[in-house]
């Protein structure tokens, strides 16, 4: 029996490598972390399936799906990644605004039940392995995936174009330097990775067929492989795949509860061990200066006048009367308002907590998380069972705060030795993995089903319901907005603000930088552990979801739209990205890819890919005037 | 023991893979005087800073500071005892506000271990000496580059450290701007020691107290100033 999890994990494991490769291919070379690679996986599966149904036979079919994930991976590089070259963090929400939109559109054009690629009988038989007997589709990959590791294997060490693929990842700066054409480069290596992920979405339609969330599993294990194996490394890939491929098969059978905690146990390891994994070397490069043109959009100049003011204006901290305006008004506010807009409201306040946790990471930090879910999810559960345990609320969701702590120091033990992209992977495999035991570990927190709790906030019950409600979280949010003032306005910002700007003049003048930037992790920590607290309460309900990389990607993106670093960003940022997700979700049931798009956009405007010029034509902050 | 020695190295070398930068110096910077380190391009003058500050590892040898063994001690480990540097780039907190700047310096551990309270007033202090009353709230990189110079001197002056290094403070400044600064190192060498790195020689050299000359990871020269540039190998390096 043993044998047959082995052979099965084995098998798994060389389709897992064929996924991750591609992955780590991108990530090592063009410093991506490619969230849509997912996407192109379930394309890849869902594309091979239709022309196998179509009657085109299935080496047809793989071929097909292999193919279309290629041209929709390069497309997005050449459109939209190529202009943000250097901004890891903006390729990253383009990745995600991608990655909602293709899930989204699948879900249109393929509906929601699970599709499989049913072999022709010709294809379908098993061969005998000791007394069982094993399906042949799983025995292939067997001879596929080595075959394909040492094809890509040969291509990376010793080919022409792999030179220069290794230069790249060695030393971005000098082999442009020594004239490496970058644009054509990336965009090859993003159409060689996208294949990848097509071809393993395609070789494992036979069984794994295609369905809604698979995307997102595929993330999971990719991330897990590529942060164990190294990134870009080929090698380290195959390793980590073959690992978690035997685990996962093991595991399932043998312990179906502990199964991904056999995924996180070696993620975790390695990590402490070696934040760059078992054959990862960390990356010593040159920040490269993008050379890219940025798409120019002509608008009349008292609209550009508008905007470079607004810019400018951002830093600084708002008025008394702008704070004392706005604190009148909420108040006011159950007044004139109706429940459903006092729900509305307090939901802007919960995120606008969260998203205050992140700008002290994020924007006075510099330190920007993508795992910021994993404060919120551990604070929304522990005050779920703080409720179930019969603990007054208030208590909960001191819990809550002090929960956002805790996994605010684990973050920053095993992400405090990174840096820039590595940082991001790092943050966002430790809270994809947490998402990941949350949603098996059905005894415990319920599984996918989430958990439905009886906490609820004990002051102003006298209110009525709807209002007892925004009135608790008017209080929560108005002593965090007041820490986050004082703290906002202390010398410890200050100094967390000058490791941001540069450590090694923070280190020159005798500060010890780790001690200062651990504090920021830590203050960030508590407040998300805190507005997952107040949201559970809100909710009266936690998901896994709490703890899933949409949770970290949409307070980045509030705090990225509000401008990170400003005082007011997380109140921008929550007002207009929950404000948006309302109208949206109530005009369109395609809001998802809707949404996709802000996200794209927003990483466009704020980080430079897309700019404004003047009608007028005169050159424009480095955008060439046609 | 006739003059203290501020900072002392014995065999000190450095190796980024094959190459060797720098080969075993043997140096002492004494307490008052005014040093001037010159050598070409790739001499290894600012590897040697770095080492001095702890900014990098070095392969062999010692560095003594203050009397205390700093090989193993880390950047902020060696600012604690009292060095300060400036770097060849002014290393400034490029989003934060002049006075923000003065304000994260004066408030720095070094102070603090001495029992200085009063970080606001310093600061102030700081703005007076680096003559950016005026532009006090704006931020740093819309300064000009003189105007960083003087703020980076001023930063790493407010924390009074007993040694400070200036890697090339003349570079990238006007004429009028390096004799101002000249005035100031002056000034500040009655209480603080100075290793100074310039190219400047116009300006710098008349500072000098002490002239080193590094080639090629070596000390070729070390000595009064109107001895060492006397020294023949010395003038055929700089063509004289």
């Amino acid at each position: 029996m043993v044998t047959l999890y082995v052979v099965n994990g084995l098998a798994y494991g060389n389709l897992l490598f064929l996924m991750a490769a591609g992955f780590t291919l991108i990530f090592g070379v063009l410093r991506v972390i490619n969230m849509a690679h997912g996407s192109l996986y379930l394309l890849g599966a869902h594309v091979a399936i239709t022309v196998a149904q179509s009657g085109f036979g299935v080496w047809a079919a793989i071929l097909a799906g292999a193919l279309v994930a290629a041209v929709v991976g390069a497309a997005a590089e050449r459109l939209l990644l190529y202009r943000l070259q250097g901004d890891y963090l903006a390729q990253v929400l383009v990745t995600i605004g991608v990655f909602m939109i293709v899930g989204d559109l699948a879900l249109l054009i393929w509906g929601g039940t699970p599709r499989i690629l049913a072999l022709p009988p010709e294809l379908s038989f098993s061969v005998p392995l000791g007394n069982l007997r094993y399906p042949a589709d799983r025995l292939i990959l067997l001879i596929i995936g080595p075959a394909l590791a040492l094809a890509l294997w040969y291509m990376i060490e010793r080919t022409r174009f792999g030179a220069t693929v290794r230069a790249s990842v060695d030393d971005e700066e000098i082999a442009q330097a020594i004239g490496v054409s970058v644009p054509k480069l990336r965009v090859l290596v993003f159409a060689l990775g996208s294949l990848l992920a097509g071809l393993s979405g395609a070789l494992g339609s036979t069984f794994l067929g295609a369905k809604p969330g698979l995307d997102l599993e595929v993330i999971l294990l990719a991330l897990v492989i590529v942060v164990i194996g190294g990134p870009g490394s080929l090698v380290g890939s195959y390793v980590a795949a073959m690992l978690i491929g035997v685990l996962d098969s093991v595991g399932k059978s043998l312990f179906p509860e502990a199964s991904l905690f056999l995924l996180f146990a070696p993620m975790l390891l390695v990590l402490i061990l070696r934040p760059n994994g078992l054959f990862g070397r960390p990356n010593t490069g040159g920040t490269i200066r993008p050379e890219y043109a940025p798409i120019t959009l002509r608008v009349p100049d008292a609209f550009f006048d508008l905007c470079e003011s607004l810019r400018n204006k951002s830093k600084n901290v708002p008025s008394g009367y702008w704070a004392a305006l706005f604190a009148c008004m909420l108040i006011a506010l159950p007044l004139v308002a109706s429940e459903y807009v006092l729900g509305i409201v307090s939901l802007v306040l919960i995120w606008s907590v969260f998203a205050i946790g992140l700008n002290i990471m994020l924007g006075f930090g510099g330190l920007p998380s993508l795992g910021h879910a994993l404060f919120f999810g551990a604070g929304a559960y522990l005050t779920a069972w703080s409720g179930v345990m019969g603990w007054p609320g208030y208590m909960g969701l001191a819990m809550a705060a002090l929960s956002g702590v805790v996994a605010a120091a684990v973050l920053a033990g095993v992400a405090m030795r990174t840096r820039q992209a590595q940082f991001l992977l790092v943050t966002l495999a430790l809270a994809q993995v947490v998402w990941g035991v949350v949603f098996k570990w059905r005894s415990v927190t319920g599984g996918d089903d989430g958990l439905i709790h009886p906490q609820q906030f004990n002051l102003f019950k006298s209110f009525g319901h709807g209002v007892a409600i925004y009135a608790n979280v008017l209080l929560v949010f108005a002593v965090s907005v007041l820490a986050y003032w004082i703290f906002a306005n202390s010398r410890l910002c200050r100094r967390i603000m000058g490791i941001r700007d540069n450590e090694m003049r923070m280190k020159t003048l005798g500060y010890n930088t780790g001690a200062t930037s651990f504090i920021a992790y830590v203050a960030s920590g508590a407040f998300g552990g805190l507005a997952g607290g107040v949201y559970a309460i809100y909710a009266g309900f936690v998901a896994p979801d709490l703890f899933g990389v949409y949770t970290s990607a949409k307070v980045l993106l509030m705090v990225i739209l509000g401008v990170a670093g400003s005082f007011a960003a997380p109140f921008v940022g929550a007002f207009a990205l929950i404000g948006l997700e309302e109208v949206l979700s109530g005009l369109t049931a395609r809001w998802h890819s809707v949404l996709g798009c802000t996200y794209i956009l927003v990483a466009m405007f704020m980080f430079g890919g897309i700019r404004f010029g003047r009608m007028g034509g005169r050159i424009v902050r480095g955008g060439k005037a046609r | 023991m006739n003059v203290a020695a501020l900072l002392e190295v014995r065999g000190l070398t450095k190796s980024f893979g094959a190459v060797e930068v720098i080969r075993g110096i043997d140096v002492a910077f004494e307490e008052g005087k005014r040093h001037l380190i010159i050598g070409p391009n790739g001499a290894g003058k600012t590897t040697f800073f770095n080492l001095m500050g702890g900014q990098i590892r070095s392969s062999s040898g010692r560095i003594q500071l203050l009397g205390r063994d700093v090989t193993d001690l880390s950047v902020s480990q060696r600012a604690m005892l009292g060095l300060g540097r400036t770097f060849q780039i002014a290393s400034l907190f490029p989003q934060l506000s002049v006075f923000d700047n003065l304000l994260i310096a004066a408030d720095s551990p070094v102070l603090a271990q001495r029992g200085t309270s009063d970080f606001t007033a310093l600061a102030e202090e700081a703005l007076d000496l680096c003559e950016l009353r005026s532009r006090r709230y704006d931020r740093v990189r819309t300064l000009s580059y003189g105007e960083q110079r003087r703020l980076e001197i001023a930063m790493s002056l407010v924390t009074r450290p007993k040694l400070l290094l200036l890697d090339e403070p003349m570079a990238g400044l006007t004429r009028d701007e390096r004799q101002a600064l000249a005035d100031r190192i002056l000034a500040l060498s009655a209480s603080t020691g100075i290793v100074m790195i310039e190219h400047d020689l116009e300006t710098a050299l008349p500072l000098a107290e002490k002239l080193t000359v590094l080639h090629l990871g070596q000390i070729v020269a070390s000595g009064s100033p109107e001895e060492v540039m006397q020294n023949p190998f010395v003038r055929q390096i700089y063509l004289l």
